[in-house]
C-alpha cells in the first residue's frame, strides 16, 4: 500500500471547529499528497511535512 | 496536517498521492463524523485574545464623538445631534441593530465572515442590543460610574447564544462566542472577555480605541 492514513481513526467523531490532525505514511515514490472532502463542504490544503515520502 | 470542519455530518476524505511526474500513484479514503458541540457551553477564556486592539477609552470616545446624551442608569435617548446623524438601523444578517454607521458596517462584515466560517454558530446567535445611552454598569454596592458605556454611542454590541447571555465576571465564555470572536478581531473590535476581573464581559464586543481613532482620521464620523 503506497499510501495510508494512520490518524484519525475511521469514523472518528470530532467536534465542529475542532482541529483534526491527519497523519499518514507514503512510500518513496510519492512526492505530493492531496486531501479533499468529497461533499464539497471543505477542501483541505495540501499537506507538506507529515505525509510524504518515507514519513 | 491539521484542518477544521465548519459543517456537521459525515465527511469522506479522499487522499491522493502523486509521484515526481505528478501522476497519481496512490489513493485511499477515510471517513470522519463531525458533530455540533453545545455552543452555549461555558469554556475558559483563552489567552492571546484582542491581538492588536485595546478597549475604547472613555476619554477617546468623548473627545472624538462628544457626549451622546444624559448619563442615566438605564437606556435613554441619544440627544447629541452629531451622533444622531450617524445612527443607522439595519439588518446585519441574523438580526437588526442600531448604531453609528461605521460600527454597524463592521459588525455586518464580522457576521458575514462568521456565517461563512461558522454557520452553526450564526444559526443560534442573537443580540442584547447595540445602542443604549447609559452609564457603565457596576456591581451592586459600588458607586455609580461617571462614564458612559460604549453602547451609548452605538459602537458596542452584546451577543447571545440560544437566547442566553454569558454570565459576567466568571472568566468563562460561551463556546459559540469564542468561535466567532476572531471575526470581530479582524474588524478591530475589542472583545469584553479581555476586561479584567469582575468586569470580564464575554458577550460584549466594542469598536477598539484604535478603530475609533482611525474612523476620526478617515473622517467617517462627520
Amino acid at each position: 500500500m503506497p499510501l495510508t492514513i494512520t490518524a484519525p481513526a475511521a469514523n472518528k467523531k470530532v467536534l465542529l471547529g475542532q482541529t483534526v490532525d491527519f497523519v499518514g505514511a507514503a512510500d518513496g515514490g510519492i512526492q505530493r499528497v492531496e486531501l479533499t472532502a468529497q461533499d464539497g463542504s471543505i477542501v483541505l490544503p495540501r499537506p507538506r511535512s507529515r505525509m510524504g515520502s518515507g514519513v | 496536517m491539521s484542518s477544521r470542519f465548519n459543517a456537521p455530518g459525515t465527511r469522506r476524505i479522499v487522499v491522493r498521492g502523486f509521484n515526481a511526474a505528478n501522476t497519481e500513484v496512490g489513493h485511499t479514503e477515510i471517513q470522519i463524523v463531525v458533530t455540533v458541540p453545545d455552543l452555549g457551553a461555558l469554556v475558559p477564556i483563552p489567552s492571546g485574545i484582542n491581538k492588536g486592539v485595546s478597549k475604547a477609552l472613555h476619554s477617546t470616545m468623548v473627545s472624538v464623538l462628544g457626549k451622546p446624551g444624559a448619563l442615566t442608569a438605564d437606556c435613554s435617548a441619544v440627544t447629541d445631534a452629531k451622533i444622531k446623524k450617524l445612527l443607522v438601523t439595519r439588518s446585519v444578517g441574523p438580526f437588526t441593530v442600531q448604531g453609528i454607521k461605521p460600527a454597524v458596517d463592521a459588525v455586518e462584515r464580522a457576521l458575514a465572515r462568521a456565517k461563512q466560517e461558522q454557520p452553526e454558530v450564526v444559526k443560534v446567535l442573537g443580540t442584547a442590543g447595540m445602542l443604549c445611552c447609559r452609564r457603565v454598569r457596576r456591581a451592586p454596592g459600588q458607586p455609580p460610574s461617571p462614564n458612559f458605556s460604549n453602547h451609548s454611542w452605538g459602537t458596542a454590541i452584546d451577543l447571545k447564544i440560544k437566547g442566553a447571555l454569558d454570565p459576567r465576571g466568571d472568566g468563562m465564555t460561551q463556546l459559540g462566542i469564542l468561535m466567532i470572536s476572531p471575526f470581530f478581531n479582524e474588524e478591530r473590535f475589542f472583545w469584553g472577555a479581555g476586561f479584567k476581573g469582575s468586569s470580564e464581559d464575554a458577550m460584549h464586543f466594542e469598536a477598539s480605541n484604535e478603530l475609533v481613532l482611525e474612523w476620526k482620521q478617515k473622517v467617517l464620523l462627520g
